[in-house]
């Protein structure tokens, strides 16, 4: 007994050495792919080609794609204008004009042209006949007189005739509604049409209607050339994007009206079906995937994850062609076309980046790449679309520069609607700090909603100080980052409260003290006051509003008498809350502790906006009908509550109001900058109000405060440092940071100067071609909101994990409604969390 | 005496006999090695460095632990719960147990009906606590209706004895079981014995039955007191992370020291509360000796 208890406890001393020895952080740089060495690495990868012929006019879409049985492929617009076609797989192509061209009138008269019956919906057969539609394809809601819907067929040699299916036929004589929503040529004799007859709407407003009658769905195979309908398919098919394909026997389609998608074999000559096989495909992955065969009769369907085969008798899915490494990773590229032009090589057409692109993608045995350098990204969810969205964009563009590396992107949470739950948000950070402790971290993080500050400080992130450069960041943001010991983590876009006005007297209150003075003194304005006794705050010299139309709400609105404007309308007590409570953290929280002035202030500060708007009384019996009740007041109070979401919105609030206006909001969209030849609304021109400016939201300790968003850190485990940390520098790019920017706010000073030049240019290309646009579409380019002084004066990031502003929520409610004193206030809000800040002191 | 061999000294077929149950033991001690033994010298280690486990730390995490607020609150209500449940426990499953032998030995098997409540999964747990004890749930709307006021049974000390109600409910049947194999480990011709000599009912409990259910109260308290900790699982998917403070328990503490990925102090904890069973427990290893 004695040896076995020596034995023991020397396996025990064994244990406490060997657990002395646990993960140890190497602080080693990893191998980097980046290197010139290429040794290790593999050869044979699919490459994608951008064959976008330069024949094809900016923004002209093509339609419908077809390979013949010759060989070649051809291709026609919406309009069969233009017809482009190739003879050597879509490396070289001609263009000429379609037979579509006639029906155009030359004229600059755009009603003239878009009011002109032309063909459209094209669809080609294998030998190059196309059927088509002529004139509109639906009187579903316009209920012309004498409407009938007229199909075409146009032979290669370019005769038009018409193509007679009964049905159709039948329809129009009994003047019947019909909605033509799809045509897919099949087979020369077999031409599957789907459409709609029947339906009734009615017009309740000058866009709007509702239907009164669904109508008869008809998805059928029709034969062209006897125009008899050969049997009927399922309803699968009637989903936007849903293609049909064929080989000589069968024709397959996938189903996406399940939450998994079904690939269904029916047969060619009867429309019986003879199998429908689950995959694993998600019902949204198979709404966006697109099917195509090969001439060996293999099938294949491409969507943002890649090209995959589909065993036709298991459904089974095999990668052949990672989406991230190609062009078809982008989240923006849309894939309207899709073709197997051999087993090894696919052709897509679709919108790419602000234009359509055909791509070529094939097998190159000769592309090399690293099988070790594999980055993994970690992101706690993806239930945020903007941040879903710009990772994957920032995926696919890196590996398009780094084709010998790959990617993969690893989710916290993936999001089933209870992504923001506590619980799983706890869970999701447990595992990864799980696998930070022993070793297992992925390379790059996403640090929103992570104890970052904890991961920097404990030496978990690689000091990115002197590796990654951050000069080109607005204000002083790339210093204010920065710890004592270095530079952990990289916003790669920001937030931040403010507020908008021309009013100079606001703009002089740019202390707290004087901003609540302001307050104080503005007037209180009460919505059902308002209702009963309008001609008391309407100013009689200015044109009103009326709640009719939307039009007149863009271009009119309520304007109020001066002494009536309240300083800020906001009928959601959530609003001015989170408003508020943000910019005021800072000062709230210090050292693990409640700063009860600051918090009393901060109280006062709600309380009396929640006062001045009475938002616990007017305005809940109108929010009871479920609408905005200051709708139609955004733009005729002193600062308005819009929820501006790009810094353009706030053009059109100027522009229209004839009264001052401004905004609390949380910028973070500039799309209508980037998409510039797109801000029509009304024939109305964006144009920044002169003496408008923006403040930021006056702060009990600092003004100035902003919100770090998307963070990005490598791990200091990383096996893959270089890489990794290249691919944080590319993310702070001009070009990177200018996509970003459809979604958020860019962080580097160079991204909306490079914006607004792309667009300009694509502006001015497609007055080229489109110069009758010249007068319709004007539009002003440049940026006419100083970021740089906005964002000179932000100096305080706020990282937060918002656990104190949830907690204090309820007392500060009722404080403000009045149910509870201050004293009570501040105690529940002690009590409330006195643990959290417990756990948080050293 | 069994000789197993002729002249094989006695000692050397002990010391056979214990090699051989050594290679039986060795699997499942390996497996209580690689994942309780091992893990907790990791964390003692853990302790005494910084998460990364490179610098030397010392004793400050131990006094940071000790002096934290929420370190404080949290043991004592873990205290304050365990002191409470643990008694209550025993002497109500001990009365089931004691209940359930008078009643004919096949009504026994309804004892298996009290295993019912342990088999409820934590989340079909969370769904009754928020039907039953929601502000606007069976309950209140019970009490609304006899003109009683409402109670925030989760937002009030009212949220400490749902915990209680709840521990009890769930652990009432497995440690009756338990007490009724100890009950049944007691031999009868002892109660027959002392029939004979005139003892009534409270003596032959008294002198018979209690000290021979002494070795059993002892792994009955221990077992509960394990069991204690687990209540932790509803009252986090009820109450979140930070809980009302009467639940706020060590576990809570450690679910958000992990998360906030304070692993030095969640680690010194951690070894304090174990320090702290291990006590328990030998305490009331002695406390059975004694009796013996």
């Amino acid at each position: 007994m004695t040896k076995f208890k020596r034995i023991l406890s020397g396996v025990l001393a064994t244990a406490l050495l060997l657990s002395g020895c646990s993960s140890e952080n190497s602080g080693k740089d990893g191998a980097s792919a980046t290197k010139t060495s290429t040794e290790g690495w593999e050869k044979g990868a699919y490459v994608g080609k951008n064959v976008t012929p330069e024949e094809l006019s900016f923004m002209n879409s093509m339609s419908a794609f077809k390979k013949l049985t010759d060989g070649k492929i051809v291709a026609y617009d919406y309009s069969m204008t233009q017809k482009i076609e190739s003879a050597d797989n879509a490396e070289t192509w001609q263009k000429s004009d379609g037979p579509g061209k006639q029906f155009v009138p030359e004229s600059d008269d755009i009603k003239a042209i878009s009011d002109a019956e032309t063909l459209n919906m094209p669809t080609i057969d294998e030998n190059g006949v196309v059927y088509s539609v002529f004139g509109e394809s639906s009187n579903t809601y316009t209920k012309k007189e004498n409407w009938k819907l007229q199909l075409k067929k146009i032979t290669t040699d370019g005769t038009i005739s018409d193509l007679v299916i009964k049905q159709i036929d039948e329809l129009n004589q009994a003047g019947e509604s019909i909605e033509l929503n799809k045509m897919i040529s099949l087979a020369p004799d077999k031409l599957y049409i789907q459409f709609v007859h029947g339906a009734v709407y009615e017009q309740f407003e000058e866009n709007g209607y509702s239907q009164v009658d669904g109508g008869t769905s008809v998805n059928a195979v029709f034969n062209p050339e006897t125009g008899e309908k050969l049997y009927d398919l399922p309803e699968d098919l009637t989903y936007g994007n849903a293609d049909i394909v064929t080989d000589k026997e069968n024709l397959y389609y996938l189903s996406a009206l399940n939450e998994t998608a079904e690939l269904v074999v029916a047969n060619l000559q009867s429309g019986a079906e003879s199998k429908r096989l689950a995959t694993t495909l998600s019902g949204s992955n198979s709404y966006n995937s697109k099917i195509a065969i090969s001439d060996t009769g293999k099938i294949y369907i491409a969507n943002n994850d890649g090209i995959y085969e589909i065993d036709k008798e298991s459904s089974e899915l095999k990668l052949k062609a990672k989406g991230s490494k190609l062009p078809l990773g982008n989240p923006d590229y849309y894939a309207s076309t899709f073709m197997a032009l051999s087993d090894e090589e696919f052709l897509s057409y679709g919108y790419g980046d602000s234009a359509q692109e055909l791509w070529r993608y094939y097998y190159d045995p000769e592309a090399s790449y690293n099988p070790n350098a594999v980055l993994t990204i970690w992101t706690l969810t993806d239930s945020d679309y903007s941040s879903t969205n710009n990772l994957q964009y920032l995926t696919s563009a890196f590996l398009q520069q780094h084709p010998e590396a790959d990617i993969n992107i690893e989710t916290g949470i993936v999001d089933t609607g209870m992504s923001d739950s506590s619980a799983n948000i706890d869970e999701a950070i447990k595992q990864l700090n799980t696998r930070l402790l022993t070793g297992e971290a992925p390379d790059i993080l996403l640090l929103d909603g992570t104890p970052i500050s904890k991961y920097a400080k404990e030496g978990l992130l690689l000091n990115l100080d002197g590796k990654v450069d951050t000069s080109d960041m607005y204000g002083t943001f790339g210093e204010q980052m920065k710890t004592e010991k270095g530079l952990f983590y990289v916003p790669t876009t920001f937030s931040f409260y403010t507020l908008v006005t021309d009013d100079q007297e606001i703009i002089k209150a740019d202390t707290y003290e004087k901003w609540m003075t302001l307050l104080q003194n503005s007037a209180a304005f009460s919505m059902e006051d308002f209702y009963a006794n309008p001609d008391a705050y309407l100013d009689p010299s200015k044109t009103q509003a009326t709640s009719e139309t939307e039009e007149k709400m863009w271009q009119e609105s309520y304007n109020l008498l001066p002494e009536k404007q309240p300083v800020l309308a906001l009928y959601d007590f959530q609003s001015a809350y989170d408003t508020l409570w943000s910019v005021n953290e800072l000062a709230i929280i210090e050292d693990s502790k409640i700063n009860e002035e600051n918090l009393k202030t901060f109280m006062a500060e709600v309380k009396l906006l929640a006062e001045k708007n009475k938002i616990f009384e007017s305005a809940e019996s109108i929010k009871e009908e479920g609408y905005d009740p200051f709708e139609y007041f955004d733009r005729s109070f002193k600062l308005g509550s819009g929820y501006l979401e790009s810094i353009s919105e706030s053009q059109y609030a100027s522009k229209i109001s004839k009264a001052k206006i401004a905004g609390v909001t949380q910028l973070y969209q500039l799309d209508e900058i980037g998409n510039g030849i797109m801000t029509w609304e009304n024939n109305e021109q964006p144009k920044a109000h002169p003496d408008e400016q923006f403040l930021s939201v006056p702060s009990v300790k600092a003004n100035g405060t902003w919100n770090p968003g998307n963070i990005l850190g490598v791990s200091s485990q990383s096996k893959h440092q270089d890489l990794a940390t290249e691919f944080v520098q590319f993310s702070l790019s001009t070009s990177m940071q200018a996509k970003l920017a459809r979604n958020s706010l860019p962080i580097v000073k160079s991204a909306i100067p490079a914006l607004i030049e792309k667009t300009k240019a694509d502006y001015e290309k497609m007055l080229e071609q489109y110069p009758q646009n010249a007068e319709e579409y004007k539009v002003t380019f440049g940026a006419t909101i100083d970021m740089d002084g906005i964002t000179a004066k932000l100096t305080t990031p706020l990282i937060t994990d918002n656990v104190i502003r949830k907690q204090a929520w309820e007392p500060v409610l009722d404080y403000s409604r009045g149910k509870i004193s201050e004293e009570e206030a501040i105690s529940k809000i002690h009590d409330l969390t006195k643990i959290y800040l417990g756990e948080k002191a050293q | 005496m069994k000789i197993l061999k002729k002249n094989v000294p006695r000692e050397k077929v002990k010391y056979k006999d214990a090699k051989a149950a050594f290679f039986f033991l060795l699997p499942s001690m390996t497996g209580i090695c690689l994942f309780f033994v091992f893990p907790f010298f990791d964390t003692v280690r853990r302790s005494f460095f910084d998460v990364v486990g490179q610098n030397f730390a010392g004793f400050a995490q131990y006094q940071s632990v000790i002096s934290n607020d929420s370190f404080q609150l949290a043991s004592v209500n873990t205290a304050k719960f365990i002191g409470i449940c643990i008694p209550i426990l025993l002497l109500l499953s001990l009365i089931l147990a004691l209940l359930m032998r008078q009643i004919h030995p096949k009504g026994r098997r309804i004892k298996t009906l009290y295993l019912l409540p342990m088999s409820i999964p934590v989340a079909s747990m969370v769904l009754l606590w928020q039907l039953l004890f929601h502000d606007k749930g069976i309950i209140n709307t019970m009490l609304v209706q006899s003109g009683a006021e409402s109670v925030s049974f989760m937002n009030s000390g009212a949220a400490f004895w749902v915990l209680v109600g709840t521990y009890v409910w769930k652990n009432v049947g497995y440690d009756m079981v338990l007490w009724l194999a100890g009950l049944d480990g007691i031999s009868e011709s002892m109660y027959e014995a002392a029939n004979v000599d005139g003892a009534g009912a409270w003596q032959c409990f008294r002198y018979i039955t209690i000290p021979s259910l002494i070795p059993t109260l002892g792994m009955v308290a221990i077992i509960s007191l394990l069991n204690s900790f687990k209540v932790f699982r509803e009252a986090y998917l009820v109450a979140g992370s930070y809980p009302h403070d009467s639940i706020y328990l060590l576990q809570h503490l450690f679910n958000n020291w992990f998360v906030n990925m304070d692993i030095s102090r969640l680690c010194a904890a951690a070894v304090l509360l174990c320090l702290v069973l291990l006590v328990i427990i030998m305490l009331i290893q002695k406390f059975l000796q004694a009796e013996d």
